[in-house]
């Protein structure tokens, strides 16, 4: 996760980031980085989920319905200091995504990586979901 | 203690920074898997084994998880294939003969790898640095340093929680990218800013887009000048400080070098002369609502239609709204 995410606990409750940082200050360990680069937090043992409609974290399907989410799972949580981010909608969804962050796309009946600077319309993400701007 | 050359050198300096005595070098290693009792590995030559020069990184909390590192230097080419096709083979091999120790596999190579390398990688979980980003680029020597100093210190830091999903394929090559992704904006900010924004405190290097972030909605609360520069304080307990060229902001530590000295201040577009208790008077309480870097020129688009200009010795404030003539301060 990078840039100020929209997270929520297992109740579907929403989470402030700044305040789960600041809380998972008080244990050093959970801090793996914080220098020029940015901040990365561990907080896979704590509840935490992220809205995806990109698809299942795991098997790719789709969202169950068109208003549905996925709850996915956040391991750490990365504030990146340096990074230019863009705006794309895939699928319903208009995301803001850090330009260097890497999807998973359809080539024919393989996968492919691109940065999310460089999706195109017309693409297919590997959970069937179609770049359209 | 010898090394084979300087990537070595600095690589195992960093382990052993990181991780003290349980940082070891080892050329020509004999590596031989833990358990040789199964049939599979019973040959005319004994048991499977192969040299290497390996940097091993232990970690004190968990005595049963150590990390494998490759440093490949080569003079100009990129890594291959083959290179993270044997490390992926010694770690593995590793793994699957190794009754308590689990390994972590980790390569090094500054002048990058050839793409062919990135589903090896992926598929082995081992972690490259610097990271595979789909695009040609390359990382300064002290900047693979670093990436690796911060893989290192997360991975000891990790491994004080659950940590068995990051040894399925592809957990570790993913959790070395995430910490080593960002160093290309990082790098990039430098090439593109150099030392002209700084972060107190810290002196950590920053950005135009960082101070906008930082100041947007921001409310001045006072300008001081000295002999040394321009400092400006803002709500939040935040300030801004023109020293030279060099922009230094960040939490207020109210620390104000020099002492107290004039500097050219001026209102409207064309530069007329005023004090500085006019600028002060009109532009405190005021917000940045937005911020233009001009190479020495600094401005701060305040509400109430005003911008404020800062220059090593030089202040100015006019206001946006048309028509100019009428809007004069």
């Amino acid at each position: 996760m990078s840039d100020k995410p929209i997270l929520f606990n297992s109740k579907r409750e929403r989470v402030d980031v700044d305040a789960l940082i600041d809380s998972c200050r008080s244990d050093p360990n959970r801090i793996l980085a914080d220098d020029e680069v940015g901040l990365v937090v561990y907080v896979g043992d704590l509840d935490i989920y992220s809205i995806s409609a990109l698809g299942h974290p795991e098997t790719g399907n789709p969202p169950p319905d068109p208003s549905g989410h996925w709850a996915e799972k956040v391991n750490e949580i990365s504030v990146i200091r340096f990074g230019e981010s863009v705006r794309r909608q895939i699928g319903s969804v208009v995301k803001t995504l850090s330009a260097d962050s890497v999807l998973a796309i359809r080539d024919g009946d393989t996968l492919r990586k691109v940065r999310a600077a460089d999706l195109k319309p017309g693409m297919i993400l590997r959970s069937g979901e179609k770049v359209y701007w | 203690m010898t090394f084979k050359n300087e990537l070595e050198r600095r690589t195992f300096e960093i382990a052993q920074r990181v991780c003290g005595a349980a940082a070891l070098i080892e050329h020509n290693k004999t590596l031989r898997i833990e358990t040789a009792s199964s049939p599979e590995v019973a040959s005319f030559v004994g048991p499977p084994k192969k040299e290497i020069d390996v940097i091993t990184a232990g970690f004190d909390q968990s005595p049963d998880v150590k990390v494998l590192i490759s440093c490949k230097e080569y003079r100009q080419s990129k890594a291959e294939p083959a290179d993270v096709q044997e490390w992926a083979a010694v770690v593995r091999t590793m793994n699957k003969y190794s009754p308590a120790t689990k390994y972590f596999g980790l390569i090094i190579s500054p002048n990058g790898f050839t793409s062919g390398c990135e589903p090896w990688a992926t598929s082995y979980n081992l972690g490259v640095i610097p990271p595979l980003k789909g695009k040609p680029l390359k990382f300064p020597a002290h900047t693979c340093d670093q990436m690796f100093e911060r893989v290192l210190t997360a991975c000891q830091k990790r491994l004080h929680f659950p940590h068995a999903a990051l040894f399925e394929a592809p957990q570790f090559y993913e959790f070395v990218y995430h910490l080593t992704e960002a160093f290309e904006g990082r790098d990039q900010s430098a090439k593109e800013y150099g030392e002209r924004y700084r972060v107190l405190g810290k002196g950590w290097l920053s950005s135009f887009p960082e101070l906008v972030r930082t100041f947007t909605n921001q409310a001045i609360q006072n300008i001081e000048t000295t002999s040394v520069g321009v400092y400006l304080s803002f709500s939040g307990n935040l300030t801004f400080r023109m020293i030279g060229n060099q922009i230094q902001f960040g939490a207020n530590d109210g620390r104000i070098e020099g002492h107290s000295a004039p500097v050219t201040c001026e209102k409207n577009f064309r530069g007329e002369p005023c004090s500085l208790d006019f600028i002060k008077n009109l532009v405190v309480g005021q917000k940045v609502t937005s911020a233009g870097d001009w190479g020495v020129r600094f401005e701060f688009g305040l509400s109430d239609d005003l911008m404020l200009a800062i220059e090593p010795g030089r202040i100015q404030v006019y206001r946006t709204r048309n028509p100019i003539d009428q809007n004069l301060l």
